[in-house]
């Protein structure tokens, strides 16, 4: 299977929003599509989906046009909702009945994602307690379970509802994941949750498309990414060789002594400091190098040395930042 | 796998919608309030109407009326019946179309403001999704017109038994409504009810086209106001044609949107034949295929406008240029 975007162009009147964005996912992973405010990549979410007609350009899934009839697409939208007056249970068995799944696989799915997002209160009724030992078996059901009511959807925190989206985006199992912002908005635990199941998806072979402003995140998941701005791509390629690219040139340097002195003699840059603990931006490897023997020639004592490629935080702001001078 | 054929999924959309409504308590309280109503209503009526009205009595409350072609001796169908029958069939299209469109709207809108219908989209065409809500909605609110009628037969058959009931049969052939006068069968019933589908279809397709329209649960007022005040025109067009007789019946019967009201009155009424109703009943589902059409297109192209609602013929406009709102 592979996923192959070709030139694909929107424009609204004079405004063009997405210029010419071509990229191809050739086998499982994580492609990310990262991008200033407004530089395209929910358009061309929308677009890939047949949401938006397109100026021009295609979507090819195994050699053809991508549409969900070739296609089992799991999507999770950046502006994303539920209906806020209808039971839970109703709604994930409505959209997993829309997306072809049956009513008992469904019931069986959202019986398995409820307990690995943690949402089972908002759909099942508390099961009633276990006897203790000596109590007679038969326990009456407690009140709470008699009158347990389905929620709705506006009874949840927008955290919780982002759970029953994310289940309704999974529910059918499908091969080609879109998640739009995936983790925006989310507690670090709830985080936490959303993460361990895109690294269960990816282990399992599946194809997914992520755009995010989190670049933590998409440099702990992505492998191959595109930055957009301003609707045109400023860079594109592999995560890895894109940032060998840059050559190590961020130092995290910790000393027992003051280092400044030794550090500006090298020529390097400080960018910040703080109880000697530095963050120096340096030409190359022979530079950090360089600072690392002129620190133990000095008797300094390096508590921390790590001489790295930039963060892909860095790379986008540097890039974005360039486009726009 | 999700399958995106032009109607895959409108049962699915069918089921929910229904079941949504079923399942909200105010609708069926609503529902259950008429229903009582109504099988109370023959023998309060009765206590009213002092149970044996004569025809003779009834008469005395009408004015005597005549049609141009009444007066020209050209009619077989009076005034009154005429009238009451248009009248009568009018109020029937409107209450099922006023609900209904009202229902439409409010979820076309709900679905729009919140944020649904991206979701929905990857996994259903908006035109089967569209249909499947109307499809929905007209059977909610036809079941429940169904349901009041039938509870005032009931009231009617049942009161019967204990009281004398003859006012509303007297009251009915004073006005000239007579099983014989109308030829009153399975046929007519027939006629009426395809009439009635096909004009429910294509006026709630006109609040769905008039809903699209909208990004805002706030715009929801005027986008049924829109859809309200096409049915009345075409109720109150089709109420003020009877005084014409049948000199305007095969204009009114042929005309798209008047038609759904006309058509079935005047062949109720004698002045339009089989083939002229069949006729209209063409002109209507082509009219029914083109709004869906439309309608689709429009949602398609409407699904990312946010902004004030647009005019009728703005999204007229763009469902056939084809252009997006951005």
């Amino acid at each position: 299977m592979s996923l192959v975007v070709k030139n694909l162009k929107k424009s609204y009147g004079e405004k063009v929003v997405v210029d010419n964005l071509s990229f191809e996912m050739p086998e499982p992973g994580v492609y990310a599509l990262l991008g200033t405010n407004g530089a395209g990549k929910t358009t061309t979410i929308r677009m890939m989906l047949n949401m938006l007609s397109r100026d021009g350009g295609e979507v090819l899934w195994n050699g053809e046009p991508l549409s969900t009839d070739n296609c089992n697409v799991g999507y999770l939208a950046e502006e994303r909702g539920l209906y806020p007056k209808y039971s839970l249970m109703d709604q994930l068995i409505y959209f997993a009945g829309l997306r072809g799944v049956s009513k008992a696989d469904a019931k069986e799915r959202i019986a398995y994602w409820a307990k690995r997002l943690e949402a089972e209160e908002y759909l099942y009724a508390p099961k009633a307690a276990s006897p203790a030992l000596g109590e007679p078996k038969k326990v009456k059901r407690t009140k709470k379970v008699k009158t347990f009511k389905p929620k709705l959807a506006d009874q949840l925190s927008k955290g919780n509802q982002q759970k029953i989206q994310f289940m309704i985006a999974l529910i059918s199992n499908p091969e080609l994941i879109i998640l739009d912002e995936p983790l925006s908005g989310l507690d670090p635990v709830n985080t936490d949750l959303f993460k361990d199941i895109i690294r269960e998806q990816i282990a399992e072979g599946k194809y997914l498309i992520m755009s995010s402003h989190q670049m933590a995140t998409v440099e702990e998941f992505c492998t191959e990414i595109t930055i957009l701005d301003r609707s045109k791509s400023v860079l594109q390629g592999n995560l890895n060789e894109i940032k060998k690219s840059y050559g190590r040139v961020n130092l995290h340097l910790k000393t027992e002594q003051d280092a400044t002195s030794i550090i500006e003699a090298t020529g390097a840059t400080i960018v910040t400091e703080k109880e000697r603990e530095y963050n120096i931006k340096v030409s190359g490897e022979e530079q950090g190098n360089k600072i690392l023997s002129n620190l133990i020639a000095a008797n300094v004592s390096v508590v921390t040395f790590d001489l790295r490629e930039p963060s892909l935080h860095e790379i986008f702001v540097e890039k974005v930042g360039e486009v726009n001078e | 796998m999700n399958k995106k054929g032009s109607f895959t999924g409108l049962g699915k959309v069918f089921k929910f919608t229904f079941y949504q409504l079923v399942k909200n308590k105010s609708n069926m309280i609503s529902f259950g309030l008429l229903i009582v109503i109504l099988l109370f209503s023959v023998p309060v009526m009765s206590l009213f109407m002092g149970g044996g009205t004569d025809v003779a009595q009834t008469e005395s409350f009408y004015t005597s009326v005549m049609t141009m072609d009444e007066f020209m001796g050209a009619d077989e169908v009076g005034f009154d019946s005429r009238y009451i029958v248009q009248y009568g069939y009018s109020i029937l299209v409107m209450i099922v179309c006023i609900f209904s469109c009202t229902y439409i709207v409010r979820s076309i809108l709900e679905e729009k403001t919140s944020k649904l219908v991206e979701t929905l989209l990857v996994s259903i065409k908006s035109e089967a999704m569209i249909l499947g809500k109307i499809l929905a909605i007209i059977t909610f609110v036809s079941t429940m017109v169904l349901a009041m009628i039938a509870s005032f037969g009931i009231s009617y058959f049942v009161s019967g038994m204990f009281i004398d009931t003859s006012f509303v049969a007297n009251t009915l052939t004073s006005m000239g409504l007579t099983t014989e006068s109308l030829n009153i069968g399975m046929e007519l019933v027939g006629v009426v009810i395809v009439s009635v589908i096909l004009a429910c279809l294509m006026l709630s397709l006109v609040a769905a086209l008039s809903g699209a329209g909208c990004s805002s649960m706030e715009d929801m007022e005027s986008a049924n106001m829109s859809a309200t005040m096409i049915i009345l025109v075409c109720y109150m067009a089709t109420v003020m044609a009877s005084p014409f007789g049948s000199s305007p019946a095969i204009f009114m019967s042929l005309c798209p949107l008047l038609s759904t009201f006309a058509a079935p009155t005047y062949y109720v009424t004698g002045d339009i034949g089989f083939g002229i109703l069949a006729l209209s009943w063409v002109i209507q589902i082509a009219g029914i295929l083109l709004l869906h059409r439309l309608s689709g297109r429009v949602y398609d192209n409407l699904v990312m406008y946010k902004g004030k609602r647009l005019k009728m013929t703005k999204i007229l406009a763009m469902a056939i240029s084809g252009k997006e709102g951005k």
